[in-house]
This record gives structure tokens, sequence and C-alpha cells, in this order.
């Protein structure tokens, strides 16, 4: 599951559609997770372990929790991945 | 014998399987060996043996006699039964291969006692992994943690030691939320220490001297303890005075209380009050805050600081080993 060359907005979208069980095409990086998607803390766990597993990086629940949209999320993965 | 003396005995007569997930960490592997050399308890490693061996090489540390365990594929099944209610289960393959959450999976399953971990996940994470995965004891839904504070000149119903709650995990506790917050501290100190807990709601109100919507909030709370669990000996609302000064509680507790004036667990109605109070009594009286130990899990699990000394981490091995079972 390590793809290092994957784009985070990919990792992140697909992350995001597979535990809410939503389709791509509806979303866009200002949709607000839990306000639009109704998105609850086991949702963000997911997401988070997905981008984990993708980049062999750790991502803090509680920072990512913080992140409202699909937008801020990718800009908070990018700048974990350049640290 | 200081109270760590104590828990250190009970943790050798008790000699629990205490399971690391965080196992290529120094201070895990250097806790992990004292605490196997010491008695205090069963270290468990999870993680690739090649990967833990060759960490432990490298930091000098032997681990002769030390199990380590693998995440294994084939208790997929397993691990998708516990993610299960969270809609999480199809997703098991991918956190199979988490030391977090294959360790939760090993004291879910009763492969070790305790899960301690913490050094580099969060907090929330080690939780979210517990709850997801260990589940929460009957009848609680929040999980929750307290500080055993041992503090000097204090001469309480336990000598110098109180334990506050919730200090560390859980930010502003509902009216639910906290007597879930009382219920799991009075059974913890029950288990770890033999207390008869004795439980203070505390507010800045005593017995409606004041009104407002977060005195209400802890009166709510104490019915709720009180309905939940009848065998806990429990008051509020209560100033922290009333709480453990017996002759303040005299004055301004007007109906005999089996808790005030000599309460021995102090529940805050919120993360802001309790953290700020267990802090307040560390700096300014020189106590010893020992904590957070977290509670509410169906079985016993501890987080750690990330900034960890191998002291501290021994420390909580200790508290986690002296758990009685749950």
């Amino acid at each position: 599951m390590l793809d290092y060359d994957k784009p985070v907005s990919e990792t992140v979208y697909e992350a995001v559609c597979d535990t809410l069980g939503v389709e791509a095409e509806s979303l866009s990086d200002d949709t607000k997770l839990v306000d639009d998607l109704g998105a609850e803390s086991v949702n963000y766990v997911h997401i988070g372990k997905s981008i984990e597993k993708t980049y062999d990086i750790t991502v803090p629940f509680m920072q990512l929790r913080r992140r409202k949209t699909i937008g801020a999320i990718i800009e908070y993965i990018n700048e974990l991945r350049e640290e | 014998m200081d109270i760590m003396d104590t828990l250190r005995a009970k943790a050798r007569q008790k000699h629990r399987a205490i399971l690391f997930p965080e196992a290529k960490e120094f201070g895990i592997l250097a806790a992990a060996r004292r605490a196997l050399d010491e008695g205090i308890a069963r270290p468990v490693l999870v993680g690739r043996a090649d990967k833990v061996l060759s960490a432990a090489r490298s930091y000098g540390v032997s681990l002769d006699g030390i199990d380590i365990i693998e995440p294994d594929i084939n208790m997929c099944g397993q691990l998708a039964s516990c993610l299960e209610p969270s809609g999480l289960a199809k997703f098991a393959d991918m956190y199979i291969t988490d030391p977090l959450y294959y360790g939760a999976l090993m004291v879910h399953s009763g492969m070790a006692d305790a899960l301690v971990a913490g050094l580099k996940a969060d907090t929330a994470d080690v939780v979210m992994a517990s709850k997801l995965i260990i589940g929460l004891r009957e009848g609680i839904h929040t999980p929750s943690s307290f500080f055993l504070m041992e503090v000097p000149g204090f001469n309480g119903p336990e000598g110098n030691l109180i334990a506050f709650a919730d200090c560390g995990v859980c930010e502003e506790p509902d009216e639910n939320e906290l007597a879930d917050i009382a219920i799991s501290t009075s059974d913890s100190v029950r288990a770890l220490l033999g207390w008869e807990p004795r439980v203070a709601m505390l507010s800045y109100s005593t017995k409606g001297s004041a009104e407002s919507s977060s005195v209400e909030k802890v009166a709510n709370a104490l019915e709720n303890v009180q309905k939940l669990r009848p065998d806990i000996l429990v008051d509020g609302e209560l100033q922290l005075d009333a709480a453990i000064v017996p002759e303040v509680a005299k004055k301004k507790v007007k109906k005999a209380s089996p808790v005030a004036g000599r309460a021995n667990v102090l529940v805050f109605p919120d993360l802001d009050s309790g953290n700020i109070c267990y802090k307040a009594v560390q700096r300014f009286a020189g106590a010893n805050a020992y904590g957070p130990v977290l509670q509410g899990f169906a079985k016993t699990v501890s987080d750690l600081s990330r900034g960890s000394s191998v002291d501290d981490i021994l420390g909580v091995i200790t508290i986690a080993g002296a758990m009685d079972k749950e």
C-alpha cells in the first residue's frame, strides 16, 4: 500500500470516499467533512490511517481532526510530508 | 514505603503481561528491559522481529526473555469483527499491520493484560484505537483519565493521596459523560489502590449555593451516578473546600453526606478546571502527579507522554501492572 508518488489529493479523496461512502464527483476541496458529509471521529481515523499507510508518515489524530475541509487536510498532509 | 513502592510490590505479585506497540523506541525497549529485570511485568513487544531486534541492538538493549509478536494477517477476521460497529471492518487488512491496532487486538483477545502506548502516537490515537478494538467497559460510553496526586502536607482519608479526574482526555463533558468519569474513576481507584471511593462532583457551588447551567450539569451528573451505580458513595455539587475539609463541609453541607469533607476522588466539571488544578497542585504544592491513567476501557490501557523518560515509562508500567483485573 506504500506509494510515495501517489498525489496527496488522490489519497485523501479516495479515503474520504471509502470511509463516508460518497462519490468523488460530489466532493471538492471546499467540502466540509463534518458539516457537509456528517463525518465522525472514526472517519477521521480512517482518513489518517490511509494516509499513514500510503506515505509511511505519522498523522496525529487531533491535528487532522482540526482540519475542517478536504482542501485543509490536503494542505496539512503536504506540510507533513515536507517536514 | 511511598505509593510507587506499594504499587511496585503489587505489580510484582500480579506480574501482568504488558504489551508495547511502539517497540522500536529506545524508551520502550529500555523500560521493558527494566520491567522484566525488576519483576514488575512481563513485557511483550509488537512489531517485525528483525526490526525490533535491530533497534534494540543499536541502543545496546538486550531483549533476552522478552517476547516479540509480529502482526499476523491471519488475525484479520478477528480485527474485522472488532471494527464492525465502527463501519471500518472492510479495511481490516490495512489496520492489521498497524502495531497500535494489532496491539489493541492482542489485548482484546487476552494475549496480554494491558496496552502501554503513546511515546510516538498521540493520546487521541491511543484512545481511538483502544475504543475501537478493546472497547469500553459495560455501561461506560466515554473514555477518560485520572491522576493520582501525592500532595505533601495534605492529610485526607488516604493520607497524602487523592485522585483527580478528568485532567487529560474529555474536554467538555456533558452530564452523562461526567457521570461516566465519576464511575470510571471510582472503579479505577478501587482496582488500583483498594480504596473505598468517596467521589465529590466539584463545582463553584455547594448544594445549590449558586445557579447556572454548569452547576445544573454537575447536579444532573450526580443524579446519573446515583441512578446508575447506587453502590458508589458520591455527592455534589461541592466546592473543593467542602469536599476535602471537614470543618468547611460541616458549615456548608447541611444534610448528612458520606463524602463532604472526606472525599478521596475529585471529579472536575471540565478539562480546563481539571487540568489547571492538577498542574496548580503539582507546581504550587510540590505534589507528585501520577498519570494520566486512562480508564473506561474493557482492559487496562495506559498512555505515555511523548517526552517520557525511561523512569516515567517504568512508572506507567508499574501502574498498569498493579491494576486489578477488569
